[in-house]
């Protein structure tokens, strides 16, 4: 690579610079890490690139990344796109994980159905050491780290599928910590060749569907069983089974009942063993039971929260209503009804919630 | 997407801690060199099993990682924590 790639870049990030000026964003420190990207863009556009070193051309090509994906999800949070409701949901469970307080949570809306990612291509060593780096060439710094979740757009405001979310949360904190690489560097160390038998792909697989449980177990502490009744529905039986990148739905689901019922879980043991030395909480149910028998939206309004447990339990009360939608209090109401009463009342119960939480604070 | 290309964590921080390494040995800058101290310890720590694998630091993961993997036996030979030179300069070669 030659500092070229990096003339072509400039350009394409101008352009995108002056496609998201007008960008209205729903709170300040988007706005802020805006402005600290569109600072490191001004000022990598003054130097002379033919000068860079190729370690420099390499840094700056990051870089200028860096800038482009961060504004990519920056337009998909503006104030009118963002679910805003969802996101305050991820915040909280966030805070039970992270004490710092520079990190946003910003969306980006797939086309493609049932797309829920994250991306954490920037953990916090590689911030640390960007920040060291444009601190040092420019006086500059980035002061927060976007935690960036895609979803689709057509179920942005599906608060039963949504509840997936809190999986990808899990993962941000799975890669952020190392948790399920370090499970794993303690079984194949480093330093001693892999055993006779064992293939790289092997060890592949078995880390890929260590992240895949943790997130599960994760989503679990929140959201209960939402996750595995969503799962159950997009997974066809007869052809569930491992695959290198996720364990069987069979398996996922087993490991979140017992989770929930307290079973001993030999591999939620494991992960407590890694939470611990790396100072952080325990996998541990963190959510309230909602009854629907007797919850408000048995009146059709939205549900009371009064506490964190109780709005991330607003989740699965949407599922146990959903389910027996037939024979419940919706039951006279057509399905497609249905669906928009439980979507409506969640998003209003969250939204209640977080309004009288501002204005306790306030 | 705009055309950003998906970034890989080690590939990006591969190039920036040959920067910190390069100037800690061309004596033009020292910044950074304490947090590459504190993973180079950590990963002897580790490497002399006076410290639990469990506990590495996430703020300079990769690093530790890499010396356990590529420099074990180099990371043992470290006496009375004095990181010379020739540390920096076995590990500047070994990230190149």
């Amino acid at each position: 690579m030659d500092y070229s790639a990096i003339q072509l870049q400039l350009r394409q990030v101008d352009e995108a610079f002056s496609r998201s000026r007008i960008n209205v964003y729903s709170d300040t420190k988007k706005k802020c890490h805006f402005n600290e990207l569109h600072s490191l863009f001004v000022e990598i556009s003054k130097i002379e690139l033919s000068a860079l070193s190729p370690g420099d051309v390499e840094i700056h090509y990051n870089l200028l990344s860096f800038v482009l994906n961060g504004l990519e999800y920056l337009d998909n949070s503006t104030l009118n796109v963002i679910p805003y409701e969802l996101v305050s949901c991820l915040e909280l469970a966030l805070n039970d994980w992270i004490d710092d307080d520079n990190f946003i949570i910003v969306t980006s809306l797939s086309n493609k159905h049932i797309e829920y990612l994250l991306s954490t291509n920037f953990n916090s060593e590689t911030f640390l050491s960007t920040n060291r780096y444009i601190q040092g060439k420019y006086n500059l710094k980035i002061t927060n780290r976007l935690i960036r979740i895609t979803l689709p757009k057509s179920l942005s405001r599906d608060y039963l599928s949504s509840a997936v979310l809190y999986h990808e949360l899990g993962h941000f904190i799975d890669l952020e910590y190392n948790i399920s690489q370090k499970i794993l560097l303690k079984k194949y160390p480093p330093h001693i060749p892999i055993p006779i038998g064992v293939l790289p792909s092997d060890i592949n697989k078995e880390y890929r569907h260590t992240l895949e449980f943790f997130a599960d177990l994760f989503a679990a502490q929140y959201v209960n069983q939402s996750t595995n009744f969503f799962l159950q529905r997009i997974t066809t039986p007869s052809r569930d089974g491992d695959s290198e990148t996720h364990p069987s739905t069979a398996k996922r689901l087993q490991i979140v009942n017992d989770f929930i019922d307290g079973k001993p879980l030999e591999i939620l043991d494991e992960f407590n063993h890694v939470l611990s030395p790396s100072s952080l909480p325990a996998l541990k149910v963190r959510h309230s039971n909602l009854d629907p028998k007797i919850s408000d939206f048995k009146n059709l309004t939205p549900q009371k929260l009064k506490t964190p447990q109780e709005l991330h339990a607003i989740f699965k009360l949407a599922w146990d209503v959903w389910i027996d939608s037939e024979t419940n209090f919706l039951k006279d109401f057509e399905e497609k009804e249905r669906y928009h009463i439980i979507n409506n009342l969640v998003e209003k119960s969250i939204s209640n919630y977080t309004i009288q939480e501002k204005w306790n604070k306030a | 997407m705009y055309l950003a290309k998906t970034l890989n964590s080690s590939e990006v921080q591969t190039p920036l801690y040959v920067d910190i390494l390069e100037r800690i040995l061309n004596h033009t800058s020292e910044d950074g060199k304490v947090n590459i101290d504190k993973a180079i310890l950590e990963a002897q720590q580790i490497a002399l099993e006076k410290k639990e694998i469990y506990s590495i630091n996430h703020r300079y993961y990769f690093l530790v990682t890499t010396l356990l993997g590529k420099y074990f036996e180099g990371l043992k030979e470290i006496k009375d924590e004095q990181i010379n030179d020739k540390v920096y300069s076995d590990i500047l070669h070994l990230l190149k």
